[in-house]
């Protein structure tokens, strides 16, 4: 089963790794790589150009931020309702049951995340959660399938009628998040359904050389305390610059159903089911 | 104003889920159609067991009933089945 909204993947200089783009494939779930134009030659030679899409300009040393705002436009021009934006660095996508982090084969979690979403008017913002964060704790079981109103990272599901854009070069997705709490609505964080994203300024290119380079952690941090002052604030771990958000203020922001939401009883697993993995 | 009106409880609820001293509820109907999702708490208790000699392993290992090899990490007891979800994954319907 796949994703009924279209889904990018932004990339940069990552024609080699595209990491995210082969774990699609590997779920034949269909998707636009989003290119800038001095590059698309480059990824041309590695996937189907038909699944290449050409942004109308080129390093303007800004980060992702007008990319990403060209494929929500790219989005809402397509008759969407909502669009997944995908950052290039992650390497497969998991579900989470029975206390272990299972791959999936298919596009069926992104298509289970956006039923449940669209059974409420609300939920601004929705995604996945990176695996590393779901393990299992010690000392209790993950109990809820989701987490509301919290910051979405690197795997994220927009609803395009949102009266907001990207903005700034740093810490974007975590500044969308909460200008989207801010103005009322709800944020949905899958625990079910995870992503393996490599880890951040291991992977050469993306943002890595245009942002990340010298004291950038502390820039970061910084920049997201300006922009989002009365709940960040910055801390120095391991000798680096450090944000931390208080989400604490969003927990009033209620889930509301849709009037004609239609929700099944009991489990339904979009007909999901175990199997022994082919080997690739 | 009384301790039992019900907006004051209502006020309450709500600033003690905003300042995080309780979580909202997940009710079972926003879990409903969806794909299951119920995951074993973890052990209640961990210890590290130090043994001094490599005769001490292997008592040990007979006291518990389980093997003890040069890769073991850990062990539950009473012993658990493991499951190799590296080895499986979950396809839907096409």
């Amino acid at each position: 089963m796949n994703p009924e909204y279209p889904v990018y993947v932004i990339s940069k200089g990552r024609w080699e790794s595209r990491l995210t783009s082969k774990a699609l494939e590997r779920l034949r779930v269909p998707y636009s790589l989003v290119v800038e134009p001095q590059e698309f030659d480059a990824y041309a030679a590695v996937i189907d150009p038909a699944e290449i899409l050409v942004l109308p300009f080129s390093d303007l040393g800004q980060g992702s931020i007008l990319a990403r705002d060209w494929v929500w436009e790219h989005a809402i021009e397509s008759g969407a309702k909502r669009h997944w934006i995908l950052d290039d660095n992650i390497r497969d996508f998991r579900r989470l049951h029975g206390s272990k982090r299972y791959r999936v084969g298919d596009g069926t979690t992104f298509r289970a995340a956006e039923q449940f979403v669209d059974r409420f008017e609300n939920v601004g913002l929705a995604g996945m959660h990176y695996s590393t964060f779901a393990a299992t704790h010690p000392t209790r079981a993950l109990t809820k399938p989701f987490l509301l109103n919290t910051r979405l990272y690197s795997c994220i599901l927009i609803l395009n009628e949102l009266p907001l854009r990207w903005r700034g070069r740093y810490n974007e997705d975590t500044d969308l998040s909460l200008r989207v709490l801010k103005a009322g609505w709800c944020t949905v964080l899958f625990y079910a359904f995870l992503a393996d994203k490599q880890t951040t300024m291991t992977m050469k290119g993306g943002n890595t050389d245009e942002l990340y380079q010298g004291d950038g952690r502390l820039e970061m941090a910084r920049s997201l305390q300006r922009q989002q002052p009365d709940v960040t604030r910055i801390s120095r771990k391991w000798g680096r610059g450090q944000h931390h958000v208080d989400y604490r203020s969003f927990r009033a922001n209620r889930l509301r159903l849709r009037p004609d939401a239609k929700i099944p009883e009991g489990v339904d697993d979009f007909g999901m089911a175990l199997v022994k993995r082919a080997r690739s | 104003m009384h301790t039992g009106d019900e907006s004051l409880l209502q006020r309450i609820g709500r600033l003690a889920i905003q300042t995080g001293v309780i979580e909202p509820d997940l009710p079972q109907e926003l879990r409903d159609g969806m794909p299951e999702f119920h995951n074993e708490p973890g052990p209640v208790r961990t210890l590290q067991v130090h043994f001094q000699t490599e005769q001490s392993i292997e008592e040990f290992a007979g006291l518990i009933g389980q093997a003890l090899t040069d890769r073991t990490k850990y062990v539950w007891f009473p012993p658990k089945e493991r499951e190799r979800a590296i080895d499986t994954e979950w396809v839907g319907e096409p």
